[in-house]
């Protein structure tokens, strides 16, 4: 059986998937605030780490740097809101490019899988 | 990442780059596995003479600068030099774009705005003279046009002297036969420092596809000249920038903020292509 990130497509899809994302992230007044005065060239980049991370594809996220990455958005008030409404935009992303529920919703959980470490808990 | 001095890189060593990048054989070297000889490398540090053949008043704030080098210099239209100074027993380096085509002009051209209190600015606005020489490093830079299609419509953006590196790019595009329309929008602090107006209109009399779009800040400007901001104009122009290949030039926080927002119009983050102009500290 295919793994998911060969199923959703693998970096194809991550690069298909990042502008569509990343847009929608800014665009959504619930988080777009954390997102101001960001490189946005550096922000695709990391965009695409996190995507290929949550499609189960190849990656090099850990806990530590994650807290690290976000400690300054925690500091910020950065919370669970937060996380939801980004893993909703990833969902919705993945929804318009035709991926099936299923993996929808497995994506949904990996994502998951890192909020503890995002939100510093 | 790295760039290929000759040679080409494998393609999937420029997996996600940008085309520019990849137009230009810059590739991740940990992804990289050679087919074939490659020779890699960074001549950009080295120096050369060049000789002010030309200099002359563009807009009470803006010289330009025509400089000759002691030897030929390849380089891509948008690119931008380093200018080395001593000046008052101090040594200065400066960034400056270059507004000249290779295919075009004999000469480097450098537009260079008199910036407030910038000692370098104010060294070549009032001492530097024709005839004398200079030293400045190789040329580099990437954004530059990159355009897969020459059927791409073309959005170019600069406030200032960003218009100078736009200038190149849209000469680069229209010497390469771009089809596409090409929308140049610049934007001064008043009438006066639209410096390149009558160069515009004369490219726009002889390519149909070229429209130049000048904006000012401030002043009641006269007929042609919209009060609108960049942003506000671009919007009557079009909805959507799906498709569109964008360049911008200028101060970074104009540029950052036309990358948002040209992307959130639907341009692809591939195809948008940046040159910050970041001040010196001293």
């Amino acid at each position: 059986m295919s793994s998911l990130y060969e199923r959703i497509g693998g970096a194809a899809a991550v690069d298909a998937a990042v502008d569509i994302f990343y847009r929608k992230v800014l665009a959504d007044d619930r988080i777009s605030d954390f997102f101001e005065d960001v490189d946005m060239d550096r922000q695709i980049g990391k965009q695409k780490a996190f995507l290929t991370m949550a499609f189960g594809g190849p990656n090099n996220y850990d806990g530590k740097s994650m807290r690290d990455a976000h400690k300054h958005l925690v500091a910020r008030g950065l919370d669970e809101n937060h996380f939801d409404a980004v893993v909703e935009n990833l969902a919705n992303t993945l929804g318009e490019l035709g991926v099936a529920a299923e993996d929808i919703a497995e994506v949904g959980e990996i994502a998951g899988s890192v909020r503890g470490d995002v939100l510093n808990h | 990442m790295l760039q290929a001095l000759h040679g080409s890189p494998p393609p999937d060593s420029q997996r996600g780059l940008k085309l520019n990048l990849k137009q230009q054989n810059f590739f991740l070297p940990c992804i990289c596995f050679p087919e074939a000889d490659l020779q890699i490398g960074n001549d950009s540090r080295k120096q050369v003479a060049a000789t002010v053949t030309r200099k002359f008043a563009r807009s009470p704030l803006v010289v330009e600068l025509h400089l000759s080098p002691e030897t030929d210099i390849p380089y891509r239209a948008g690119q931008h030099i380093n200018l080395l100074c001593r000046i008052d027993d101090e040594d200065f380096v400066r960034s400056y774009s270059l507004s000249s085509h290779p295919g075009v002009d004999e000469d480097l051209v450098l537009q260079i705005a008199l910036v407030d209190g910038g000692k370098v600015s104010a060294w070549i606005h009032d001492s530097l003279a024709e005839g004398e020489s200079v030293a400045m490093q190789m040329p580099v830079g990437t954004c530059v046009y990159s355009c897969v299609s020459v059927e791409q419509p073309l959005l170019l953006a600069g406030v200032g002297t960003g218009l100078a590196p736009l200038y190149g790019i849209l000469r680069d595009a229209l010497h390469n036969n771009h089809q596409g329309p090409i929308h140049l929008f610049h934007g001064a602090s008043n009438e006066q420092e639209l410096y390149l107006n009558r160069e515009f209109d004369l490219l726009h009399s002889s390519n149909d596809g070229f429209y130049y779009h000048p904006v000012v800040r401030s002043e009641a400007g006269q007929r042609g000249i919209s009060q609108k901001s960049i942003e506000e104009s671009i919007a009557c122009l079009a909805t959507s920038l799906e498709g569109w290949q964008v360049y911008l030039c200028g101060n970074p926080k104009f540029v950052k903020q036309l990358q948002k927002h040209c992307f959130l119009l639907g341009a692809s983050s591939k195809e948008i292509f940046c040159d910050e102009f970041v001040s010196a500290q001293n």
